[in-house]
């Protein structure tokens, strides 16, 4: 498939041809296999799922230099690594026609139908279609396709308004909602902070000596202490540092070990298909 | 590509550890299954469902930003547990996705949960909402979501980043009950400033076993345990490894701590 689509020019029609009849068989397989009986499809997706698995680990657990070429790195398997990362890419970009058609669809019905807030949801559509249109113009029609003006004489070109898109919009948009969590840090801190328990003391107290541990004014305030010594462990920054460093972190990495072991147990009950009671019907 | 050959010690470990898990999956399946600790964020989950169906609130499950991928998997696993209760109560679930890819699992799994309480009639379809695959326009539209439904409960599982404290913190503005967990370790003070309960590390892969007392779930959960205790073992030996090295003077016992600190080294 790989070799038919580089033997084809992208500017042959044929190309597009070959492109619309490769989706259309990917959208006839899923279709296929939609319409298969639960009992049939069961077996298939443990089958599929246990063999996609199946490369991976056997990837990993083959000794590197079996069934290559010396100074070629890993094995056998290896080469065809990024083969297979790309078929859960190609089927993932399947989904995302699901996800804007779920999107699109909602805020349509809300527009034509003026729910309440439906002014949002027709925002939401004029900019979805500027965006796209803009985007493609830019990525194919070449930087400086002069946008016809109502007035007459237009130097807009696509470009201009896709920028303005882009960095005066989206981006913008983006830095004043990141921008909101400082806000939103200084009301979670203030109920954080209330001393009501032993905890909240604790936290309280480690938070304002970390805090201070990190800008000058620590180091002002404990300044007089000595750099060393018994005493100099009572110098803000010192404090700080023992509190991240050995008191944080054996906790953080406590955490990590139970995350990855639970992520290693999820993914083996993927693999093997033990889980499929849940996803199918109940054991 | 990483390969076990490169440092086999650690491929074994891993190996070693599956094998446990695997182990304590068969025999819970056949023999009794085990009992599990109560966990507080998960209790509350009637609670939480019933409160919101005396409001006549709806509740919202947000599976984080990961896209489909383990975390958002276990997210949904839960949320298929809390939205059967929520079907029982004949409430309303709305679920926010960040990943068009979670569309159609989430769907399915929403789906069935009401399907299972015998509900099937309540499910819309336009509940399961994909909002924005970019971080922040998709911490807004939650926000939007939870300001205009005023939901009264949410339940935020997953992998969140920076914009876990906007989501966490619109809702506790509406009052809602809000149990989160996270794979990022780094959100967990948000969640813990501002949420109701926190499921804590591997609390959140417990979750779906406390839930719902399947023996191959349990039967996962003990294993976990079994590995962590190996881990532990091997902790504490590479601790006393780490203080002979640095205590003992050179020679045959000095070269064996030595070699097993080695053993370990990534």
């Amino acid at each position: 498939m790989r070799t038919l689509f580089h033997s084809i020019p992208h500017t042959h029609p044929l190309y597009y041809v070959a492109l619309l009849a490769t989706v259309a068989a990917g959208i006839g397989i899923l279709a296929l296999l939609q319409a298969l009986p639960t009992r049939l499809r069961r077996p298939l997706i443990a089958l599929v799922t246990f063999l996609g698995g199946l490369y991976y680990a056997a990837e990993f657990f083959i000794p590197t230099g079996w069934g290559v070429h010396k100074g070629v790195d890993g094995n056998f398997l290896s080469p065809y690594f990024d083969k297979v990362a790309n078929i859960s890419s190609v089927l993932g970009s399947f989904s995302i026609g699901l996800g804007v058609f779920s999107l699109i669809g909602m805020h349509l019905r809300i527009a034509s139908r003026r729910r309440e807030s439906w002014g949002f949801s027709l925002m939401l559509l004029i900019s979805f279609v500027a965006m796209t249109i803009f985007t493609l113009l830019n990525e194919y029609a070449g930087k400086s396709v002069v946008i016809p003006s109502v007035a007459g004489h237009s130097s807009i070109t696509n470009h201009d308004i896709y920028v303005v898109l882009f960095n005066g919009g989206l981006a913008s948009l983006d830095s004043a909602m990141f921008a909101l969590i400082g806000f939103f840090i200084i009301s979670a801190s203030y109920r954080a902070f209330r001393i009501r328990s032993v905890e909240a003391t604790l936290l309280m107290a480690s938070a304002i000596i970390v805090m201070l541990g990190q800008v000058t004014l620590g180091s002002w305030l404990t300044g007089g202490l000595p750099s060393h010594g018994p005493l100099a462990f009572f110098r803000f920054e010192n404090m700080s540092e023992y509190i991240l460093v050995h008191l944080n972190a054996p906790a953080q990495r406590a955490v990590t070990f139970g995350l990855a072991l639970g992520v290693l147990a999820t993914s083996l009950r993927l693999w093997l298909s033990l889980e499929r009671g849940l996803y199918f019907d109940q054991e | 590509m990483e390969h076990a050959s490169d440092h086999w010690s650690i491929g074994i470990f891993v190996a070693v550890l599956s094998i446990i898990i695997l182990y304590k999956i068969v025999t819970a399946q056949r023999g009794k299954p085990p009992t599990i600790r109560r966990i507080a964020g998960l209790n509350a989950i009637d609670e939480a469902v019933g409160r919101a169906t005396e409001m006549g609130r709806p509740i919202l499950m947000v599976p984080g930003i990961g896209g489909l991928d383990i975390p958002a998997l276990q997210a949904l696993n839960i949320f298929g547990y809390i939205g059967r209760s929520v079907a029982r109560f004949g409430n309303r679930t709305i679920l926010a996705v960040a990943d068009p890819q979670l569309v159609g699992v989430g769907e399915e799994v929403i789906r069935d949960a009401y399907t299972s309480a015998g509900r099937p009639e309540l499910f819309n379809a336009e509940d399961v909402r994909f909002l924005s695959d970019r971080q922040f326009a998709f911490a807004s539209g939650v926000a939007g979501v939870i300001e205009r439904e005023k939901v009264a409960a949410s339940f935020l599982m997953g992998a969140f980043f920076a914009e876990s404290l906007i989501i966490a913190e619109v809702g506790q503005r509406v009052g809602a009950i809000q149990v989160a967990a996270t794979n990022q370790f780094t959100q967990l003070p948000f969640f813990i400033a501002t949420c109701d309960y926190v499921l804590l590390g591997d609390e959140f892969y417990a979750a779906s076993a406390y839930l719902s007392k399947n023996p191959t779930l349990l039967g996962s959960i003990v294993g976990q345990d079994y590995a962590k205790l190996l881990i532990l073992i091997v902790v504490i030996l590479g601790t006393l490894s780490a203080c002979g090295v640095l205590m003992l003077p050179a020679g045959h016992v000095h070269d064996l701590l030595q070699r097993f600190m080695d053993l370990f080294k990534s």
